[in-house]
């Protein structure tokens, strides 16, 4: 298969229908400077096959995912009036089938997407037009019979995966600068699904079946034949009655193993798809989550806050009142200390009484006799005298102002002394708790502008993912959510289905034992006539043979071709590296991780490479299975690729162009790394047999080059 | 590990078919079927004739079943 031709038609910086290239067999280079359109023809190529193209930082982006970003903005600018209608379009014109035994076919494969004008507003806004989806038709004349086929859609896409199976499609169009993103060889299954691809398992497995088949018959017959001549015709029969049976059970067992290793594989093939989704949402959950636990802590630090405020404003504005309220509460204070010395002045003044003055027993005598006994005069029971000398008696314990009214307002009075001590004792700690009050508000508005600004980072990353992604962060934590449960699921169903294999297998044994125990017993069955020649034992000794062989071989196949890959990548590597003395080893292919080691002579892995060296040795492995799959399918792929030399120097750019000239039938490559000093002496090089310029030009005059005038042009040079 | 120059241009010249490249495998596997007494002419003849129809199947979705017919009609004509 070759790449005859590709056009271009206002595809983004490829202005007008002027734009066409007609490569040839062999090596083809797309030179240009920086910004003069090398990635935009690569993403042509891209989109008329796939319906997005890769754009850096964002990952692979659909066509409704861009806008109008994909139509020329020359030609948007241009538009003057509404319902203005712009056309894109991509048309690949591919020739297939030139084997030995097919004729050519060409097919004619384009993609078209319209814009119309819908409002005078920005033309470099999406919502000023209409954009409708991309359509899609190949077209092809029939070699036999010339009648013209044209598919649209499903078909058309149909169309391109026969040409262009997406197992290998990845190592025909690759983006040098995006290699590591593009091809991840780090991932087992994209290496695993390019042998796939290449390999004749499908094959083997065929031949084994039909082989199978053949040898289960011959046997069956070869065993009635015998029969008919053994010595011991039941027993014979009976043990080819239980060979037969366990014959049947490895055929089902097998074809079990066979349906279900289908399904087992296409549910590895969804995990392996899901794993990369996940991997690829995986910032997802972890931002969301972190979005809403900074926020949950914000609201937690402004309740907080809120609550400190009311604390404040309904305890401290009394307490400061209060404290406005010490100094007359002290001088309260001093008065009820003064009043209560005074109150003891009185008792003690009471207390002071002349010492002719009877003291209490002698007053008792007195009421007992009801006679004062210092003037002799009669002192009846309740009479004036009487009541006189009684209070006598009582005078020092209870002065005669204290009246139960005037210790009653004496209580009164002293408890608003322990009133007071109580409060005054508080009034000495209001400062202490309004300044620790004030430290711990501080301290919570401090917490939460910290988690303001982790906020807003969060948030601002949660925005350059959108931007990356093109989803809702909340969107693609739920999808996250739901692959992790699919990618659960998933583990289970594949667990049960390797238990179920795992049992067939050794049912598979246990037969095969089986069958082998009753072979010998029939074996030593004596015949009646021995000169009989059953043909039938002759054949299966064939049959047996070739079944065993070739399935030892179906086995031995991906490590072969592992095998072959790495032998092949190491012919380019060598190519290659033999013009660059700092770059060293071989390469080698993990084959329990399918990682792309370099590797010493001895198989030791060298750690000293760097990124380029990396990338040269993924270019060699892509270089390789393309090679290997051209030679295995006998169809030979072009190889297209945009600035694959990006990391390598002069001298190993130019060896790694001439070794590819080698591998491939065709080849398309756009690079930068090729002056304008060198090209008279390149399109000289006879492994060149195609040279194209891509310039950036405008027809205004001006040096500055506007988006509005200016556009790509591609030049022919060889 | 390294492919010489010399046998590196041999990998580039020849051109084989898939045909040729599983008859190569058996071969390889069974050192040329010297791994067996039988007859290698026999051995060579059947293994190219279920190549043949493997390949045909291939390309034209035919049954396995309709394949070991021939086959085994094959093998009577071959093995005497």
């Amino acid at each position: 298969m070759f790449i005859k031709s590709i056009k271009l038609n206002n595809f983004q910086c490829y202005y007008g229908k002027s734009h066409e290239v007609n490569f040839t067999k062999g090596l083809n280079i797309v030179t240009g400077s920086i910004a003069s359109g090398k990635s935009k023809l690569f993403d042509a190529f891209y989109w008329v096959l796939n319906d997005k193209i890769y754009v850096t930082g964002k990952d692979w982006l659909p066509t409704k995912s861009l806008g109008i970003t994909l139509i020329n903005d020359k030609a948007k600018f241009e538009s003057k009036s509404i319902d203005d209608l712009i056309e894109t379009s991509v048309e690949l014109v591919v020739i297939s089938g030139n084997g030995p035994k097919t004729q050519p076919t060409e097919y004619t494969i384009t993609r078209q997407l319209l814009i119309t004008r819908k409002s005078m507003d920005d033309c470099f806004i999406d919502s000023t037009w209409s954009i409708a989806n991309s359509t899609l038709s190949v077209e092809s004349i029939d070699p036999k019979n010339f009648n013209l086929d044209k598919v649209y859609g499903i078909d058309a896409r149909e169309k391109i995966e026969k040409l262009f199976p997406s197992k290998i499609s990845p190592y025909i169009w690759f983006q040098g600068e995006a290699l590591d993103k593009l091809i991840d060889f780090d991932n087992k299954g994209t290496l695993r699904k390019a042998i796939d691809y290449i390999s004749y398992v499908p094959l083997y497995r065929s031949m084994n079946s039909i082989m199978t088949l053949v040898d289960n018959k011959i046997s069956k017959t070869k065993r009635i034949e015998i029969s008919k001549i053994s010595g011991d015709a039941k027993l014979y029969n009976e043990l080819s009655r239980l060979i037969e049976e366990k014959t049947d059970t490895i055929r089902n067992n097998k074809s079990f193993i066979e349906e279900k290793t289908k399904t087992l594989d296409a549910q590895k093939e969804k995990m392996e798809i899901i794993q990369k989704e996940l991997s690829a949402l995986a910032e997802f959950p972890k931002l969301n989550e972190e979005k809403i636990e900074t926020e949950n802590d914000i609201s937690n630090i402004n309740d907080d806050l809120e609550r400190l405020d009311i604390h404040e404003r309904k305890k401290f504005s009394s307490l400061w009142m209060l404290l406005g309220t010490k100094e007359l509460l002290e001088k309260a204070e001093g008065k009820l200390f003064d009043f209560e010395e005074f109150r003891q002045l009185l008792i003690y003044k009471e207390y002071d009484l002349p010492e002719d003055v009877p003291g209490p027993v002698y007053l008792d005598k007195m009421l007992e006799q009801e006679l004062c006994l210092i003037c002799n005069r009669p002192a009846k029971k309740d009479s004036d005298e009487y009541k006189y000398i009684e209070s006598r008696k009582n005078r020092k314990v209870k002065p005669e102002y204290l009246t139960p009214e005037n210790e009653k307002i004496y209580s009164e009075v002293s408890s608003y002394k322990s009133r007071l001590r109580r409060i005054l004792k508080s009034l000495a700690f209001v400062k202490d708790e309004i300044i620790e009050h004030r430290n711990n508000f501080e301290e919570k508005h401090n917490e939460l502008s910290i988690y303001r600004e982790k906020l807003v980072q969060i948030e601002d990353d949660i925005d350059t993912l959108y931007t990356k992604k093109g989803i809702d962060i909340s969107d693609g934590a739920a999808t996250h959510r739901n692959k992790d449960g699919e990618y659960q699921l998933l583990n289970i169903t594949i667990n049960n289905l390797n238990r179920k294999i795992e049992g067939a297998k050794a049912s598979i044994r246990d037969a095969e034992m089986d069958i082998a125990s009753n072979e010998k017993k029939s074996e030593k069955i004596q015949r009646t006539n021995t000169k009989t020649k059953i043909i039938e034992e002759e054949i299966s000794k064939y049959t047996e043979y070739l079944v065993k062989q070739i399935s030892e071989i179906e086995k031995s196949e991906y490590d072969n071709l592992i095998d072959q890959i790495e032998s092949s990548a190491n012919i380019s590597f060598e190519d290659i590296t033999s013009v660059n003395k700092t770059i060293d080893g071989n390469i080698k292919i993990d084959r329990n991780s399918f990682r792309v080691l370099n590797v010493d002579d001895s198989g030791r892995e060298l750690k000293n490479y760097n990124t380029g060296h990396y990338t040269l040795m993924k270019m060699c492995i892509i270089n390789a299975i393309i090679s290997l799959t051209n030679d295995y399918k006998n169809t030979a792929y072009p190889f297209i690729t945009d600035a694959p030399t990006s990391n390598l120097d002069e001298k190993a750019t130019f060896a790694y162009l001439e070794s590819i000239s080698k591998t491939f039938d065709q080849s398309i490559v756009i690079t930068k790394d090729i002056s304008e000093d060198e090209i008279e002496s390149i399109k000289n090089q006879n492994y060149i047999k195609g040279l194209f310029q891509l310039k950036i030009k405008n027809d205004t005059g001006n040096d500055k080059m506007n988006r509005t005038e200016a556009y790509s042009t591609i030049t022919s040079l060889k | 590990m390294k492919i010489s120059k010399k046998t590196k241009f041999n990998l580039k010249m020849i051109k084989k078919t898939i045909n040729d490249r599983l008859y190569d495998s058996i071969l390889s596997k069974t050192n040329n079927f010297n791994d067996t007494k039988l007859d290698k002419k026999t051995l060579e003849e059947i293994s190219k004739k279920l190549i043949d129809l493997v390949v045909e199947i291939d390309a034209s979705s035919t049954q396995d079943s309709k394949a070991a017919n021939t086959l085994e009609n094959y093998l009577y004509t071959k093995v005497k």
